[in-house]
């Protein structure tokens, strides 16, 4: 090998050497401040490094270094300088390198050619390539263990593998924290038919119970943590981010998620699939009959907010009296509604077809269920219409307190009797005297006379109100011959008022058998009336009253008041929301990121309890996450909890205090 | 509407639209008699009979309701009762058929879920066992229940819905209605006064 080899030889090495710790300086460099970024994230993570101006501050930073440095070793690319500094390496060369070099072909050359082989030049030039590379490399391995070290992961385990590798979802926006961009992949129940939506960075996600909310995150899954409620939840690694699944609980809830110091907070708030309504249309009211002949037409209609799954009717019938009761449920098929939202369902009813007994009482509804699945169905049913068939002595129930017959029954039966004397007057009339046949007729006029007289009085109290109630000029205008008011009122006993007037007149002038038509009639119409004025009332339960004097504590046993519990003040609740409130905004000055977690807790509790307080908190969460001014949401807030201010006209009195 | 105020316990009798109501007439006036004669709360010596459909019902603290027919509120009784519990009174509704099973029960605990929330079983330990007389081991059983009459069984518990730690609706399948259900004067035959247990009721529907 020649000189000229050997120094060419020499210059590669050390150039390789030079790009080599050239480059690695700049790696170690651009490490160097990833490391002292995390660093400082950990220390204070309320400072928040910008991740972009980051990576470019780190990109320009090694590229520096590495151009510096490579810049500061460009003699490497110098042949001569090459020779010069093996010689100035090797002084015992005595510059016969340099002389080889520039003299190949001199007549000295094989002298001086051997002088050169005989110094170690590779040897320098090996060290050399050590001292400039080795510290570099050092330097990478120290920056990237420190890095890898530091508790700020998301740069290092993962963080930077998926930065430097690009496999990272959003890589440059999870530099400070991996929950502070999430979306939420919403799947319905299926029993819905709803598709799945992707909700983006929401504060709060609403939906109905049941459904499945996959949230999702970028970056590692490592060190991001979840807690729903109390309870922890699990987050795994997907399409290059972290993300977990939960489904959406019955009651409102928080869903916090966790990165080292970063906190995140998802207000997970539940729509409850409410029951159908259903409403009986046809029939509209009860009844009571004596016979079961009747045929009912039915009909019903039925909503639902997701979807109805059927309606049918459904007949109770109740069949006993006193203690013993039985019953039978009968139900038509199901009228299936396929999802829709609304429908109705009729049906016919013939009550004969039920074979009911007297006192059996048939009690229709109609009932109606929703399509879900998942926690139902749910069901409502209508208003229950009830058809009753009466019993054949429930009039006179012992229940009902015995009354004394009315007068006019009394007159009823007395008429009967003054009938069958007058036919047996008539009768007799060929065999007595004329005499006789003009007393007893007379002694019967006088009777009927008397009936006459008590249906008036009869006909009157009836009509002039109870004791005394009535207006006495109405009454007496009513004896001085309002008869047409008489006969629209109680036109029976009208009719037998006027009947025995004829029939009187007849039987006092001695003519028995002219009185009897109007006597019959007189007794067919008080019957009528009879029936028409009694009036069958619920049985009232007997009125017991306990002489409380005297069985004032006379009681053998002794009870003792047990020790009442102080139950909380009614408005607790309300006044809790209201103090957590007013220490959230007292927060908002000092550390305004506690504060917005306050209020997204505070609007859990309040989702079920004030349900307007909640909705302008979700407002004030969603302003303050977006850097909005918040006030207005703030203010709807305290209105909602506090009420409207109450304006009052004028000053208010001066207090003395 | 503001009702008078009220200076004695009157104890009320509800009368609904659908059923037979008044299938126990003589229970209000012993337990009437019972309150009185065990303790010293004012007492009204006779009941009274308020529809449900009356908003009279609100002046009461206690409304006691029962029959053995199927059972179902009016929109306006359904409203009418809601307003009573949740100004903090408290309905007691019996099943006067003692049995699960029967119309009034399903009926009556279906429009209960529906009118005020899913019942629960009502743990013996409540303070409505000890608020006055001690009961032990929950709500004493009835001679129906120990006959073998209804369901032939004796119900460990009362159901009740409750708001926080107070009851709002009490309901029994052990038939009390047919256990009180007679003349204050013949309480002096008993050994034991089966009535103490509507004292609690009363005495717990007053105070809690």
């Amino acid at each position: 090998m020649t000189s000229a080899q050997r120094v060419r030889r020499a210059q590669q090495l050390l150039g390789v050497g030079a790009v080599t710790a050239a480059v690695a300086w700049g790696v170690a460099a651009s490490i160097g401040i990833l490391a002292a970024a995390s660093l400082l994230n950990w220390i204070s993570p309320t400072v928040g490094v910008a991740t972009d101006w980051l990576a470019i501050v780190t990109l320009v930073t090694g590229i520096a270094v590495a151009a510096v440095l490579i810049w500061r070793a460009r003699h490497v690319g110098s042949f001569s300088r090459v020779a010069l500094w093996i010689e100035e390496n090797l002084p015992g060369l005595q510059y016969s390198l340099v002389t080889a070099v520039e003299s190949e072909r001199s007549a000295f050359a094989e002298g001086i050619e051997s002088a050169v082989e005989r110094e170690d030049i590779s040897g320098v030039t090996n060290r050399a390539f050590r001292r400039s590379v080795l510290p570099a490399l050092a330097a990478v391995v120290i920056a990237g263990t420190l890095l890898y070290v530091l508790p700020t992961s998301e740069l290092s385990r993962g963080g930077l593998l998926d930065r430097l590798t690009g496999s990272g979802r959003n890589t440059a926006g999870h530099l400070a924290s991996r929950v502070e961009k999430i979306s939420v992949d919403l799947t319905p129940p299926s029993y819905t038919g709803e598709k799945t939506s992707t909700l983006d960075d929401p504060s709060s996600v609403t939906a109905l119970v049941g459904s499945r909310l996959v949230v999702r995150g970028g970056g590692s899954s490592s060190g991001v943590t979840a807690n729903l409620g109390n309870s922890g939840v699990q987050t795994h690694d997907s399409n290059g981010g972290w993300a977990l699944t939960v489904a959406m609980p019955q009651k409102p809830v928080a869903l916090t998620l966790h990165d080292r110091q970063f906190e995140r907070i998802v207000v997970l708030e539940p729509r409850i699939d409410n029951p159908p309504k259903i409403v009986l249309t046809s029939p509209v009211r009860d009844t009571t009959m004596r016979v079961a002949k009747l045929v009912l037409n039915l009909s019903a209609s039925a909503t639902d907010d997701i979807g109805l799954s059927g309606a049918y009717f459904e007949y109770l019938v109740t069949t006993g009296s006193g203690e013993i009761f039985s019953a039978r449920t009968i139900t038509t098929p199901l009228v299936r509604f396929g999802g829709s939202r609304t429908g109705s369902i009729s049906a016919t009813l013939d009550l004969g077809s039920l074979k009911l007994n007297q006192g059996d009482v048939v009690s229709i509804r109609a009932i109606a269920q929703d399509i879900n699945t998942l926690s139902g169905p749910g069901l409502a049913t209508s208003d229950t219409r009830t058809f009753r068939i009466a019993r054949a002595d429930e009039y006179d129930s012992v229940a009902v307190d015995a009354a004394a017959p009315p007068p006019i029954d009394s007159s009823a039966l007395s008429q009967r009797m003054l009938i069958m004397m007058t036919e047996q007057l008539v009768k007799d009339s060929k065999k007595i005297s004329h005499t006789d046949l003009v007393r007893r007729s007379g002694e019967i006029g006088d009777m009927e006379n008397r009936v006459k007289n008590r249906v008036h009085e009869i006909l009157y109290e009836t009509e002039s109100g109870p004791e005394g109630e009535a207006d006495p000029a109405a009454g007496l205008q009513a004896e001085e011959g309002s008869d047409e008011v008489h006969a629209v009122q109680n036109p029976d006993l009208f009719q037998a008022y006027q009947a025995l007037w004829d029939a009187v007149r007849s039987l006092q002038i001695a003519e028995p058998a002219t009185a009897l038509p109007p006597m019959r009639v007189a007794l067919k119409a008080l019957d009528r009336a009879r029936l028409a004025n009694r009036l069958y009332l619920r049985g009232m339960p007997p009125k017991v009253i306990v002489d409380i004097a005297r069985v004032r504590m006379a009681g053998k046993e002794k009870g003792i008041a047990s020790t009442r519990t102080p139950g909380s003040a009614a408005d607790s609740a309300h006044a809790n929301l209201e103090r957590r409130f007013a220490d959230a905004i007292d927060l908002l000055q000092r550390a305004p990121a506690n504060a917005v977690r306050d209020l997204t807790l505070l609007r859990v509790e309040a989702l079920s309890t004030s349900p307007a307080f909640a909705a302008a908190l979700s407002d004030a969460v969603d302003a303050f996450r977006k850097g909005r001014d918040a006030t207005l949401p703030l203010l709807r807030a305290r209105r909602a909890l506090s009420g409207e201010p109450i304006i009052q006209p004028g000053l208010s009195a001066w207090s003395g205090h | 509407m503001v009702g008078p105020l009220m200076t004695e316990f009157i104890f009320c009798t509800g009368r609904y639209e659908s059923g037979d109501w008044d299938s126990a007439p003589t229970l209000p006036a012993n337990l009437i008699d019972s309150v009185a004669r065990y303790t010293e709360i004012a007492t009204a010596p006779a009941g009274v009979i308020v529809p449900l459909s009356s908003e009279r019902i609100l002046e009461y603290p206690l409304v006691y309701l029962t029959g053995h027919m199927p059972f179902r509120f009016t929109e306006v009784e359904r409203k009418n009762v809601q307003k009573l519990v949740d100004r903090g009174g408290m309905v007691f509704i019996d099943d006067h058929n003692h049995d699960i099973d029967g119309v009034f029960s399903k009926t009556a605990l279906e429009e209960v879920a529906r009118t005020f929330g899913k019942p629960i079983d009502l743990p013996n330990t409540n303070p409505i066992y000890s608020c006055f007389f001690k009961f032990e081991d929950g709500p004493p059983a009835t001679s129906h229940e120990l006959n073998g009459w209804g369901d032939n069984l004796v119900h460990k518990n009362l159901k009740a819905v409750m708001k926080g730690d107070r009851i709002q609706v009490l309901f029994s399948n052990k038939d009390y209605s047919s256990e009180w259900n007679y003349h204050p004067d013949n309480k002096r035959f008993s050994a034991v006064d089966n009535t103490r247990f509507g004292v609690n009721i009363v005495v717990y529907a007053l105070t809690r």
